[in-house]
């Protein structure tokens, strides 16, 4: 009887064990893992730019980008790697595995197209760096001289340099870059992966990928101007010098439902940053959910305002170089006063919070589109004078007025012959085609853009939050360009679905994010 | 030592010879995967990306049938483990040894289909190990594979 109850509780015991181990190993098995960046560890400190690839084709980064590629159209792309790879005499276990250690990379240092030298050096983490480096060299047909630097063995092969360094297999265009790599390796000089720019950018970006890029833009300005100072001097007065010359990284991966991009830079985003703030759009529900493009940003007025502050000299500067004008105060004057304002920043200084543009093609004919542009305004009765004078100015009619959905809307005949139409309402602003900008005050398109399925599967698929940014939805695209829904679409337009460009300010790191999304066949 | 301290010693390894083969190298990949060695645990975790793909029901569910049954070979490792010094009357003792010796015979004869007679990866080699000695401790001992008989 005691044994029939011990035997219980070691019977539920076991079952909880079961429970417990196998959990632990599906989730923890199956997480992506990270991408160990082995190779900038050989590369030193101060490249122009760092490619490295993930060569680990049983990644999670791979199977989803076989996926994908494989919903392009292309059947079984991995044996269609192999046989590409058989064609040209070479054999995928013998010749090709030897390489695949996990990462691969190529840096350039020393950069010049002035004297058309180019510095640096493939480093590829090998499984069999051996075996690898004997591949190099039968394939390459060159004959080899071995020679020895701070003790490690590399070889000769006039205009080609190969070594082995541990796992790894370098190959230098050049000894300087070869013997550079040998003292990283030895510790006598920093190597890219203890820079504090690249491990904190690194950091930021995602880790698990398909390829990464660090590029130090200061280093390629260096190489492709010849030092030349003038063009780093015109960034950093103009205030875009922090961002456009401080490094940066950018990775290319493949998860779930599409491919995404990711990029960051070191700088600050500056006079721009209240543009990038990351934020949930207020207009993406109050357009249809069958727009083709939706175009967000938010804070154009204070922006331009920041960005007039701090580089009106050099916008000055600008204009009386160009010619036309002798200020930039005379130029927006002149801007002003072809739309029927006295000055454009009227128009500007409207957008204190969110504008959005929406396009839409209700019957797939480019022709036919339809237009929005929404905005927030805090000062209804100057937004609608500036709006009244801006659409007189282009008016061939006299306004019509019309309640809409309890909305007061105006509506005009521009001098091409269209119809537009506007309205405030709720502290918006709505003008467009009279179409677009009734149905939106209207509210009568059906579904909405946000809770489109399409939408909301690229938003998802984003790699960071949303901050200005622009949608596409390229299956309608598509079928617009070729004007009408085309019989013989091919396999990858047909899949293809939205896209996304998005700006955004994460952490304090300004960023470049994409994404595509591809849909089962 | 007596046949039955030496049953007594192969019993107490077989639990910790599947644990410990479990995270050791099974087999390399094929095709392109050919420079990828896996061991049970990361053909769990291979398995489970692969079952992102656009796969048939009938691929999917053989893909989770597999990861399940190399997941059974840890389970069951750490099933002997427990229960070998002291509880092997439990009838999850020879279930888990039974199961751990299907296990064996069936990878075996894949890896026979596949490769041909070749030593097997050292992580497979361990399960086939703790699998024989399953066999050989119940044999001099029988009462530790039949608890039902308990």
């Amino acid at each position: 009887m005691a044994q029939r109850r011990y035997g219980i509780v070691i019977t539920i015991s076991l079952a909880v064990i079961a429970a417990a181990i196998g959990g632990v190993i599906l989730l923890s098995s199956g997480k992506a893992s990270d991408v160990d960046l082995t190779t900038a560890g050989l590369a030193p400190a101060d490249p122009a730019l760092y490619v490295a690839f993930n060569t680990d084709l049983s990644s999670s980064q791979w199977v989803a980008a076989f996926k994908l590629i494989e919903r392009l159209g292309q059947e079984n792309p991995q044996q269609l790697l192999k046989d590409t790879v058989a064609d040209g005499g070479v054999d995928w276990e013998k010749d090709v595995a030897p390489f695949l250690g996990g990462n691969a990379a190529i840096y350039l240092r020393g950069f010049s197209i002035s004297d058309l030298n180019v510095q640096g050096a493939a480093i590829v983490k090998c499984k069999d760096a051996k075996r690898a480096l004997t591949v190099v060299q039968q394939q390459s047909g060159l004959d080899f001289t071995e020679q020895k630097y701070g003790g490690v063995t590399y070889f000769d092969g006039g205009g080609m340099f190969l070594a082995r360094i541990g796992d790894h297999l370098v190959l230098a265009m050049d000894e300087e870059s070869m013997r550079e790599v040998i003292d990283v390796s030895s510790g006598k000089k920093p190597s890219l992966a203890g820079v504090g720019d690249f491990k904190s950018l690194r950091d930021e970006l995602t880790t698990n990928f398909l390829a990464f890029v660090y590029m130090d833009a200061s280093a390629f300005a260096d190489g492709i101007f010849g030092g030349d100072r003038a063009l780093k001097d015109a960034l950093e007065a103009s205030g875009a010098g922090d961002l456009a010359l401080k490094p940066g990284a950018a990775v290319l991966g493949a998860k779930g439902e599409g491919f995404e991009f990711q990029a960051a830079a070191v700088g600050k985003a500056g006079d721009v940053s209240p543009m990038l703030a990351p934020r949930t759009s207020r207009f993406a529900p109050m357009v249809p959910a069958d727009a083709s493009i939706f175009f967000t940003t938010t804070k154009l007025a204070q922006t331009w305002k920041a960005v007039k502050g701090n580089s009106k000299s050099q916008l000055d500067t600008f204009f009386r170089d160009e010619g036309r004008y002798r200020n930039l105060d005379e130029a927006l004057r002149a801007a002003g006063q072809e739309v029927g304002l006295k000055n454009i920043e009227e128009l500007i200084n409207l957008f204190t919070g969110e504008m959005a543009v929406a396009a839409w093609f209700p019957s797939l004919d480019e022709s036919d589109a339809q237009v929005a542009v929404l905005a927030e305004v805090t000062d209804a009765a100057d937004a609608r004078r500036v709006m009244e004078s801006v659409v007189a100015s282009s008016a061939t009619s006299k306004p019509r007025s019309e309640t809409v959905n309890g909305v007061q809307m105006t509506f005009v005949r521009n001098d091409s012959g269209d119809e537009l139409g506007y309205a405030f309402t709720d502290n918006y602003l709505v003008i467009g085609t009279a179409k677009a900008a009734r149905s939106v005050v209207a509210k009568d398109f059906g579904p909405n853009l946000a809770g489109a399925a399409k939408y909301r599967a690229t938003v998802k698929e984003m790699p960071t939050a949303l901050g200005t940014f622009a949608y596409f939805d390229v299956a309608n695209l598509l079928r617009l360009t070729t004007g009408g829904v085309p019989v013989d679409l091919d396999d990858a337009e047909r899949v293809l679905q939205g896209a996304i460009v998005n700006f955004v300010e994460e952490r304090g790191v300004a960023r470049i994010s994409a994404v595509i999304t591809i849909a089962e066949k | 030592m007596t046949r039955r301290q030496i049953a007594a010693l192969l019993r107490i390894a077989v639990g910790p010879l599947a644990v410990a083969g479990f995270f050791l190298p099974w087999a390399h990949g094929p095709g392109v995967l050919a420079a990828n060695q896996f061991t049970g645990f990361t053909l769990v975790g291979f398995a489970g990306r692969l079952q992102q793909l656009d796969l048939s029901l009938t691929v999917g569910g053989g893909l989770w049938t597999a990861r399940l049954a190399i997941l059974g070979v840890v389970i069951a490792g750490s099933w002997q483990t427990l229960l070998a010094p002291m509880h092997s009357w439990h009838p999850g003792y020879p279930a888990s040894g039974w199961y751990l010796v299907v296990f064996s015979v069936l990878a075996a004869a894949i890896g026979v289909a596949k490769s041909g007679l070749t030593l097997p990866p050292l992580g497979l080699a361990s399960v086939f190990a703790s699998a024989a000695f399953f066999l050989i401790a119940s044999r001099v001992t029988p009462r530790a594979a039949g608890a039902a008989q308990d």
